[in-house]
C-alpha cells in the first residue's frame, strides 16, 4: 500500500524530535533508537490498512478509550505480540475514528510483568531509548500486570511521541 | 428489552421502597413480570441490594474495586470508567460483579451507572461458547474481545441499574453516557 505523503512527514518529524533531546539517551544510542523507529514504521505503515491489520491477527478490543487528557482511541491487538520488543512487533495498533473509517495513530509495546509484582521494576524493557511505563495492574478484568510503551508514529502526540494519552485522539461522543 | 423505568423493569415494589432518595426519581409503574420469572426477579434485587451502596465511590475503592481514569466509548454509545475487583471475576454470583462503571459527572465527580459480570473465556476462542455462563435468566454476552491490550476474551454482561439505558436494561452501551474529551 503506498502510504499518503503525510504520514512519512510525521515520521521525519517524529525521528527529528527524537533527535532534539526528547529522549534522554545518550547521542550513541540516539542512532540506534532512530534506527528502531524505522524499523518500527516500515513494519506497519501496511497497517493504514485495518483489514490489513485484521488479516495480519490484531484483533480488535472493544471501544474507544480516553481520559480528560487525552485519548488513546481503538486498540487492535495481536496476542502473539505480547512481550515483543521487536520493533517491527508491536502487540497493539491504535487507531481513530474518521468520516472515512478507521485511522491508524500509533502502535504499542505490551510486556507482563514477570512477577506480576507492581512494587518491582527490575525488568523494565526500554525501546527507542525509552523505558516502558508500569508496571500497572490492569485497569481493566484480567489483564495482567504489565510496562507498555505507546509510539505516536502516525499521529502527532504534542506532548510528546512516546506520552501515554494524545490530546488530539478523541472518542465518539461529547463532553 | 423495551425501555421501562428501570425499578418497574426490575418489578419488585419491595426495592423500590428500599431505594427512596437514593435513586433516581423512580416513575410508580405497575410491574407484571412474566410468570416464572421469580429467580430472575430474586437476583436482580440481590445484585441491586449489595450493589446500591457503590454510589459511594469511596466504598467501592475501600471494598478493593480498583479506580482507573480510561474511559470507554463507541460509536454505539458510552460505558464509563470501570472499577475491577480482580477476585470477583468469573463469579456469577449477583452481589459480586467484577466490575462497577461509573459515568464522568461535573466537576470531576463521578456517578454509578452500572455493574458488570465478567467470566473469562476458558479456552479464549471467539468461535466457541461450551463454557458460557447464565445469569438473570440469560446468558452473558460473548465471548468478546477486552478493551484494551491484554484483557483476556471473556463474557460479560452490564446491568444499568443507576442509569436508564434506551437500549435496554442489559445493553452493553449506553447511548447516554459520554465520556470527557480534551481541551
Amino acid at each position: 500500500m503506498h502510504p499518503r505523503p503525510l504520514v512519512p512527514a510525521l515520521a521525519l518529524t517524529a525521528l527529528a524530535s527524537l533527535s532534539l533531546g526528547i529522549a534522554p539517551a545518550p547521542a550513541a544510542d540516539d542512532d540506534s533508537a532512530r534506527a528502531d523507529l524505522l524499523k518500527a514504521y516500515r513494519a506497519t505503515v501496511k497497517y493504514q490498512s485495518v483489514e490489513r491489520a485484521v488479516a495480519d491477527g490484531y484483533k480488535p478490543m472493544r471501544g474507544c478509550i480516553a481520559r480528560p487528557e487525552g485519548g488513546m482511541g481503538y486498540h487492535y491487538v495481536n496476542k502473539a505480540l505480547n512481550n515483543s520488543t521487536d520493533p517491527a512487533k508491536p502487540s497493539a495498533l491504535m487507531y481513530e475514528d474518521t468520516k472515512r473509517g478507521k485511522r491508524l495513530i500509533g502502535i504499542e509495546f505490551f510486556v507482563e510483568d514477570r512477577d506480576q509484582n507492581v512494587s518491582t521494576d527490575d525488568d523494565r524493557p526500554a525501546m527507542f531509548g525509552q523505558p516502558f511505563l508500569g508496571p500497572t495492574a490492569g485497569v481493566e478484568a484480567g489483564v495482567p500486570v504489565h510496562y507498555d510503551l505507546h509510539v505516536w508514529l502516525y499521529k502527532h502526540n504534542p506532548k510528546g511521541m512516546f506520552t501515554e494519552w494524545n490530546p488530539r485522539v478523541r472518542c465518539p461522543g461529547k463532553a | 428489552m423495551t425501555p421501562r423505568p428501570l425499578i418497574a423493569a426490575l418489578g419488585l415494589t419491595a426495592l423500590a421502597s428500599l431505594t427512596l432518595g437514593a435513586a433516581p426519581p423512580a416513575p410508580a409503574g405497575p410491574a407484571a413480570p412474566p410468570a416464572g420469572d421469580k429467580s430472575r426477579q430474586a437476583q436482580l434485587a440481590r445484585a441491586y441490594k449489595a450493589t446500591e451502596k457503590y454510589r459511594d465511590e469511596a466504598r467501592a475503592i475501600r471494598d478493593g474495586y480498583v479506580r482507573t481514569d480510561d474511559c470507554v466509548a463507541s460509536s454505539e454509545g458510552g460505558m464509563g470508567y470501570h472499577y475491577v475487583k480482580e477476585a470477583h471475576v468469573n463469579s456469577t454470583d449477583p452481589a459480586k460483579p467484577a466490575a462497577l462503571v461509573d459515568e464522568p459527572g461535573p466537576g470531576g465527580k463521578r456517578r454509578l451507572v452500572a455493574v458488570e459480570y465478567v467470566t473469562i473465556d476458558r479456552d479464549q476462542d471467539l468461535a466457541t461458547d461450551p463454557d458460557r455462563p447464565r445469569m438473570f435468566g440469560r446468558g452473558l454476552n460473548g465471548p468478546m474481545a477486552g478493551h484494551a491490550p491484554g484483557m483476556p476474551n471473556h463474557y460479560d454482561l452490564h446491568i444499568w441499574f443507576f442509569k436508564k439505558n434506551p437500549k435496554g436494561l442489559m445493553a452493553d452501551w449506553n447511548p447516554t453516557v459520554h465520556c470527557p474529551t480534551a481541551d
